[in-house]
């Protein structure tokens, strides 16, 4: 299963998912999905659990929202649930996420922080039991931000590395996550 | 016999002295090829990045791959007749940051772009970034200008980049070969945010919007070209919606 990235700013919060056979090229299924007010990113994990992150409003007192929901049932799991800790703040194709399935771990890139939490250029966990980010340290010399980088942080389980596309003048990054 | 042998012996080991002093530049057979951060990765005859040189770099750091970026690699007219020129305020940069994601083929390590949109850029081709090889490549060269309608090609006028308007008043978003000019049937540059997937392992979704008809739908599917890479591309599918203004 490939993870999907979804971005979409001001909307109304509701969603519907829609299942897409590439070789009949139709739909062939389709659940409602009530996720969040505002621009988020998604990924999905072992599970077949989409996990949506999005922000509800512009600004320092952004709340960054979780919701989830079941790809393998067709079902929405999680409505809106707030999250804590070491927030990013959401906007457009900010923060990209991504399952990394090795480390059993969410990552997110913070390409905009906040005052006391998150700082754009750090790498984040997200804890799928907590619903809160923490940092999750990488050394050496962070890669120039961007904006705009929607789903353009993939991991390829192959060579065990994060793979970050930045700008079309800006050199790719990789981090090696395990051996 | 024994002054000899020590002769040959001190010269065996100045030997092996200068080789390993001259090694930073000699291909890498055990290890990745690193400058600080910066990784200039030795590559096999087939021009994928070897997989001692994946195999050693260090764990959870920051690695820049040099001279991987895009427009060091590609440039106009990207595979276009001579002369192209991509309408838009900045359309070769807008190809990756026009609130534009990338289609991953997880299995081969590869990310598929197409961007542009809106008033930032009119560039509609699709490239492909092979992480294994750490080259891009044109999938599908752009739309010449000549195949497009004038009220398209004139910006600022046209903030709509997304949309091609014919004299015969209908709209499209693609270049119909139906119409005058003849077209070349390819989608015209859009914000595709994530909505662009390889379609390989057959597991392909979509975002759609619920509410005010906005519904994000295949429009339109771009097929491979196998000649740029040394494997097939997959076909990519693009997934917008059907009155998309962006």
């Amino acid at each position: 299963m490939t993870s999907e990235g979804g971005q979409i700013g001001d909307n109304n919060g509701y969603y519907r998912i829609v299942k897409y056979d590439p070789v009949k090229r139709k739909e062939v299924g389709a659940f409602d999905f009530d996720a969040a007010v505002g621009s988020g990113v998604s990924c999905v994990d072992q599970n077949g659990l989409l996990w949506y992150l999005a922000g509800d409003r512009a600004g320092p007192a952004q709340q960054v929202n979780v919701s989830t929901a079941d790809l393998l049932k067709s079902a929405g799991i999680r409505k809106r649930t707030e999250c804590g800790g070491r927030r990013p703040v959401y906007e457009d194709g900010d923060n990209p996420m991504e399952y990394v399935p090795d480390i059993d771990k969410i990552l997110v890139w913070c390409t905009i922080g906040r005052l006391g939490e998150a700082q754009a250029g750090e790498l984040l966990e997200f804890d799928r039991s907590t619903f809160t980010f923490s940092l999750f340290p990488v050394a050496g010399t962070p890669a120039p931000v961007q904006r705009l980088m929607n789903n353009k942080m993939r991991y390829w389980p192959k060579q065990k590395v994060l793979v970050l596309q930045l700008a079309t003048n800006v050199n790719a990054r990789v981090i090696k996550l395990t051996k | 016999m024994r002054f000899i042998a020590m002769l040959l012996l001190v010269f065996l080991a100045l030997g092996v002295h200068a080789k390993a002093e001259d090694g930073a530049s000699e291909p890498s057979t055990n290890g990745p090829t690193l400058k600080g951060d910066q990784w200039t990765p030795t590559r096999d005859a087939s021009g994928n990045i070897t997989q001692a040189e994946w195999d050693g770099l260090p764990l959870n750091r920051w690695i820049e791959l040099m001279d991987s970026s895009m427009e060091s690699q590609l440039s106009p007219p990207y595979g276009a007749p001579a002369g192209y020129k991509a309408p838009g305020n900045g359309p070769t940069q807008a190809h990756y940051n026009a609130f534009t994601g990338a289609g991953w083929d997880e299995k081969n390590g590869r990310f598929y772009h197409f961007g542009g949109g809106h008033a930032d850029g009119g560039n509609n081709m699709l490239t492909c970034f092979d992480v294994a090889r750490g080259r891009h490549s044109v999938v599908m060269p752009p739309t010449h200008q000549s195949m497009m309608p004038d009220g398209y090609k004139v910006p600022p006028r046209n903030q709509n980049l997304s949309a091609a308007c014919y004299p015969s008043g209908k709209c499209y978003h693609f270049f119909p070969s139906t119409e005058t000019p003849a077209g070349d049937d390819k989608p015209c540059a859009s914000h595709e945010w994530s909505g662009i997937v390889p379609a390989s392992d057959g597991s392909t979704r979509c975002w759609t919007r619920r509410n005010g008809g906005l519904v994000r739908r295949p429009r339109k599917l771009i097929a491979s070209d196998s000649s740029v890479a040394a494997a097939s591309h997959s076909t990519v599918i693009i997934c917008r919606k059907p009155d998309s203004s962006t």
